[in-house]
């Protein structure tokens, strides 16, 4: 087998066995890696209605085809689980070495059941698994942990993927980190922390073979000079950060916990602001060309990555304008292992809520007056569910649940994930995308803001129409997070799928073809939703925060727009019309036939080889 | 004339100079009362030369030009000096804001006054000859007569004909035996034997030539380009033929041929030899490779011609962009503001460039003229040729459009923003 091993790996860690099987060609084919294979394997060893916390619950590592390839962007992998924000599928994506080492595993997958008895670390090396105690790496930074696993596994290049305090606490939206990256969103790292497991420290010897050697180093050798033209030029010379000032301008920043669409000091904080004043390097992911990544100082001379995401939701959406703070609650939030998205729109609900004096805690009247200091407490409190951070952990929607008094209706947030930073109410296409998202608010499954960008569509006004293009918008996702390979390499594609099948068929020597491929995107992008109908999704939960339909934006160049309840229903139909589904947002049997997805449920691995135990 | 010259005012006044020079030769011709031209003129020549031999900065200019009027000697002219001082200093902004007057200065200056009488087309040595517009095919794939499909408001062989008379003092249009033709202001020539192909064409044509040299095109060359047309005038002196090659294809009708190659037509029509290019490789044949072409027309749009009706949906649409219908308001100067994000920001240094540009004011236009204003972005942000935006930028109109037809018309008091198409983060 090419491109795949054709295994994975189950380690549980109630029993303490781990146990190598097989994953038939059939399967690999169907749902590719990443996303896709790990949505199949939620599907399979989730049991029905599982707590996203409790032992059941699989935490699921994929790796994909074009891992280990010389296919640029390509060092990415997927975990998968059931969320313990939303109730329903988590997908996050992390990159670099982690995922060129998982693959050097010589699995697929890396699944993780049951729960250790006490915090410990998992360490597989070539065919070796291995479950070390971790008491003493209780409270350490991920990126402190990295280098002390790598000691102690001494003779060994290991790769460490790990938890923060927040995940051992479990905070619900904590993070998976790698290398100081993170899979960030749906709170993996809280299922992490759950299953008492502060980090996987992974070392392989397996090589990814191809079956066409020359087809894939010429694919990479076109991909990696298109990587280095305009399309990327964003990414290259200033990163994501260059968003800020564009979407201030188009009135599409969210402020304020939303009260706003511009900023008023987003010069301050703007990507150009800060690349002229506090550039220190640029930096890339394993096997990147693009090397996206912003490192940016502080006036303490101490380096933070930065992105646009971590910027607005921190800087903006909670009022703030000052580059120094914003830098300083990235850095806390990497520490901790929080999503800073999620920080950001829980925060930014909290400060909202204690500027209501709906807040019963002391730190309110430090919130209210927009104290930074207070800011940056709050996000340790969140960590170690101290104070208020008790509250906060659990996410704004539960958050909000718990207070009551009306604050969910500024609870910014899609079946509990939290917005990122793209105004709906001026997006009128990414609005329709994060309504129905199935991992939530969610700017990465769809990316449907490209329609709103691209002078297609009436961006200020939702119909019918939309839904198509979401849906288009959602299955090329899938694919790509599925191969994987990263977005921002997704313009330097002549024609995606047909270049898609050209580097699949290429890598696995299996011939793919683009129709094919497009009907895997539906294919994965439809057992997700599969797996939330399954975690009692209803259409209630395809829907946007009461916020978003009742306010018209107060600023900026579409001020005065709304978001109306028709609106978005319109934009609903005609999603659900696309997508074959009813028009209650469910799948018919037709459909599950069509996608060759109706023993979706009964889906198993092959038989299980003999167990090998999990050295204590 | 440089790139960074231009922004020397002096450069522009010594262009101006040359412009003057050739309008007052040419006045002398005219019947009318020229003597306030000659009082303006005057006023004109005194300023620019001043300019020239001062050469103040470009950013003193405007306070060079305000102090002007006042160091005139004679105090009746100091009302005519302040206004001429007020044209040249919109000429100069022009100079940067307008792509074509820029290029016209790069170009000389040149002005139909300034050319002897023989000598129609520049530079000089471009021989006297004759254009020769081939119409009396059978257009059997457009499924209509391809020399009337309308282009604007005239059939596309009028515009081909009127473009060609601007060049040519003698042009031709050999059509079919009874095929019908609009009015035109050419000498219409009529195959003798209907359908022989352009060798047919080309024959009848040149017989009736009275020049030795003859640039040949067909009824559906939507898109010719003057520049390219002299360049292949320009190389016929030790040749018979001059042939383009674009995309590694021969183009025997955008050509330029001696009519001493007649016999040798004629004797391939005798024996039914229907294709030009085996005249080629009987005489002098210059074959100007694309290389070269491609310097004065990186598209090719040259050799575009049409054969089906979606090839004259794709002529029209290019039409359509390049004569845009005049707006109400076509004679007035447009200001807009050109705002700069992220990359294009960091590139031309610059977050806000405010332009005023002629009519037709579109985003391309726009597009154009911010390349000659903040010439980093070109090759950067901007495509080499400045037709428009490299892939991977987009152009948004007021923060609430963002525009994908350069045709789209821009009005005063717009703002046009830059960014990268690419929202992802």
């Amino acid at each position: 087998m090419h491109g795949f091993f054709g295994r994975l790996l189950h380690v549980d860690l109630d029993s303490g066995r781990s146990t190598h099987r097989e994953l038939p060609e059939s399967r690999l084919r169907r749902y590719l890696g990443g996303v896709g294979l790990g949505t199949s394997l939620l599907y399979e060893f989730a049991p029905a209605g599982v707590d996203p916390l409790s032992p059941a619950n699989p935490l699921i590592f994929t790796t994909a085809p074009l891992v280990g390839t010389p296919i640029t962007t390509t060092a990415k992998f997927a975990v998968v689980t059931k969320s313990p924000l939303t109730g329903f599928i988590a997908d996050s994506l992390s990159s670099s070495h982690f995922a060129i080492e998982l693959k050097r595993l010589g699995i697929d997958a890396l699944v993780i059941t049951g729960r250790a008895s006490a915090l410990s670390y998992l360490a597989v090396i070539d065919r070796r698994v291995e479950l070390r105690p971790a008491a003493h790496l209780r409270g350490v930074p991920p990126g402190d942990t990295e280098p002390l696993i790598r000691a102690e596994l001494a003779g060994q290049r290991a790769w460490v993927a790990a938890i923060g305090e927040a995940g051992e606490h479990l905070a619900r939206f904590a993070t998976i980190s790698n290398e100081g990256r993170q899979a960030g969103r749906g709170g993996v790292g809280a299922v992490m922390g759950a299953k008492r497991l502060k980090a996987i420290a992974i070392a392989g010897q397996c090589d990814t073979s191809v079956s066409d050697r020359d087809a894939v180093a010429r694919i990479a050798h076109t991909l990696r000079q298109r990587s280095a033209g305009p399309v990327t030029a964003k990414y290259r010379s200033i990163g994501t950060v260059a968003n800020l000032s564009v979407f201030n301008r188009l009135g599409t920043l969210p402020a304020h916990n939303f009260r706003a669409a511009t900023f008023e000091a987003a010069d301050a904080v703007s990507g150009e602001t800060l690349t002229s004043q506090r550039f220190s390097r640029r930096h890339g992911c394993a096997s990147c060309t693009i090397r996206c990544e912003r490192l940016f100082r502080s006036e303490s001379g101490s380096e933070q990555r930065l992105e646009y995401e971590t910027l607005f939701a921190l800087g903006p959406l909670c009022g703030t304008s000052d580059p120094e703070y914003v830098l300083a609650a990235a850095r806390l939030c990497d520490r901790h292992g929080l999503d800073a998205i999620s920080t950001g729109g829980t925060l930014a609900w909290a400060i909202e809520t204690a500027q209501k004096h709906l807040l019963p805690d002391p730190i309110a009247r430090r919130l209210r007056a927009g104290e930074r200091d207070a800011y940056l407490e709050v996000i340790g409190s969140i960590a170690r569910r101290e104070g208020v951070g008790a509250l906060l952990a659990d996410g704004s929607r539960r958050a909000a649940a718990t207070l009551g008094q009306g604050t969910a209706h500024w609870a910014m947030h899609v079946k509990g994930l939290e917005l990122p930073g793209y105004e709906p109410r001026s997006l009128k296409t990414m609005a329709l995308g994060l309504a129905v998202s199935p991992r939530g608010a969610c700017h990465n499954r769809s990316g449907a803001y490209e329609a709103d960008f691209s002078g297609t569509v009436d961006r200020l006004h939702g119909d019918a129409s939309r839904g198509p293009l979401v849906a288009a918008a959602e299955d090329f996702a899938a694919v790509l997070d599925s191969l994987v390979v990263c977005k921002f390499l997704r313009k330097c594609f002549s024609d995606f799928y047909a270049d898609a099948a050209e580097m699949l068929s290429a890598v696995t020597g299996w011939p793919f073809t683009s129709e094919e491929l497009r009907l895997t995107g539906e294919r994965i992008h439809t057992l997700k939703k599969l797996f939330n109908i399954r975690e009692r999704w209803q259409p209630d939960d395809d829907w946007l925060p009461p916020r978003l339909l009742s306010e018209p934006l107060s600023s900026g160049v579409a001020a005065g727009t709304r978001l109306t309840h028709g609106e978005l229903r319109e934009m609903l139909q005609g999603y659900y019309r696309a997508r074959g589904w009813d028009a209650h947002g469910f799948v018919p049997a037709s459909k599950l036939a069509l996608l060759d997805l109706q023993d979706a449920t009964a889906q198993t691995a092959a038989e299980p080889a003999a167990p090998e135990r999990v050295r204590p | 004339m440089s790139e960074g010259d231009l922004y020397r005012p002096r450069d522009v006044g010594r262009a101006l100079l040359a412009a003057l020079d050739a309008a007052e030769g040419r006045k002398r011709q005219r019947k009318r009362d020229q003597t306030p031209d000659a009082i303006g003129l005057a006023v004109k020549r005194t300023l620019l030369e001043r300019l020239v031999a001062e050469d103040p900065a470009p950013d003193a200019f405007e306070a060079w030009l305000l102090a002007y009027p006042e160091s005139c000697a004679a105090p009746e002219l100091v009302g005519p000096a302040r206004a001429m001082a007020r044209a040249v200093f919109d000429e100069w902004r022009l100079a940067h804001s307008s792509l074509a007057f820029r290029r016209w200065l790069e170009d000389g200056a040149p002005s139909d006054d300034a050319r002897p009488a023989q000598d129609v087309m520049e530079p000089s040595h471009v021989p006297d000859a004759a254009a020769i517009v081939l119409a009396g095919g059978r257009s059997s794939r457009m499924g209509q007569p391809k020399a009337l499909l309308p282009f604007g408001d005239r059939p596309l062989v009028a515009h081909l004909v009127r473009m060609l008379g601007d060049m040519f003092r003698e042009v031709m249009v050999v059509a079919a035996p009874g095929q019908e033709l609009p009015a035109l202001a050419a000498t219409v020539v009529r195959d003798q034997v209907e359908y022989q192909g352009p060798v047919g064409g080309l024959s009848y044509g040149l017989a009736a030539s009275t020049r030795d040299v003859n640039f040949v095109t067909s009824c559906d060359a939507a898109f010719l380009e003057p520049r390219v047309i002299r360049h292949l005038l320009t190389q016929i002196s030790h040749h018979d033929v001059v042939v383009p090659v674009w995309e590694g294809r021969l183009q025997p009708l955008h050509a330029v041929y001696r009519r001493g190659v007649l016999p040798l037509l004629q004797a391939q029509l005798a024996r039914a030899e229907l294709r030009v290019v085996s005249l080629y490789d009987n005489v002098r044949t210059l074959r100007v490779d694309e290389s070269v072409l491609r310097r004065i027309d990186p598209d090719g749009w040259s050799f575009f011609n049409m054969n089906t009706p979606e090839e004259y949906e794709r002529a029209q649409a290019r039409w359509r962009q390049l004569h845009p219908p005049a707006s109400t308001s076509s004679d007035a100067l447009v200001q807009c503001t050109v705002e700069l994000y992220g990359v294009a920001q960091l590139v031309g240094k610059t977050s806000a460039v405010t332009l005023t540009i002629a009519p037709p004011s579109t985003i391309a236009h726009v597009i154009e003229t911010l390349g000659t204003m903040v010439p980093a972005l070109v090759g950067t942000v901007i495509e080499p040729d400045r037709r428009g935006l490299l892939e991977g930028y987009a152009c948004n109109v007021n923060g609430l459009s963002f525009v994908r037809d350069r045709t789209t018309p821009v009005r005063s008091g717009d703002t046009i923003i830059i960014l990268s198409a690419d929202a992802g983060g």
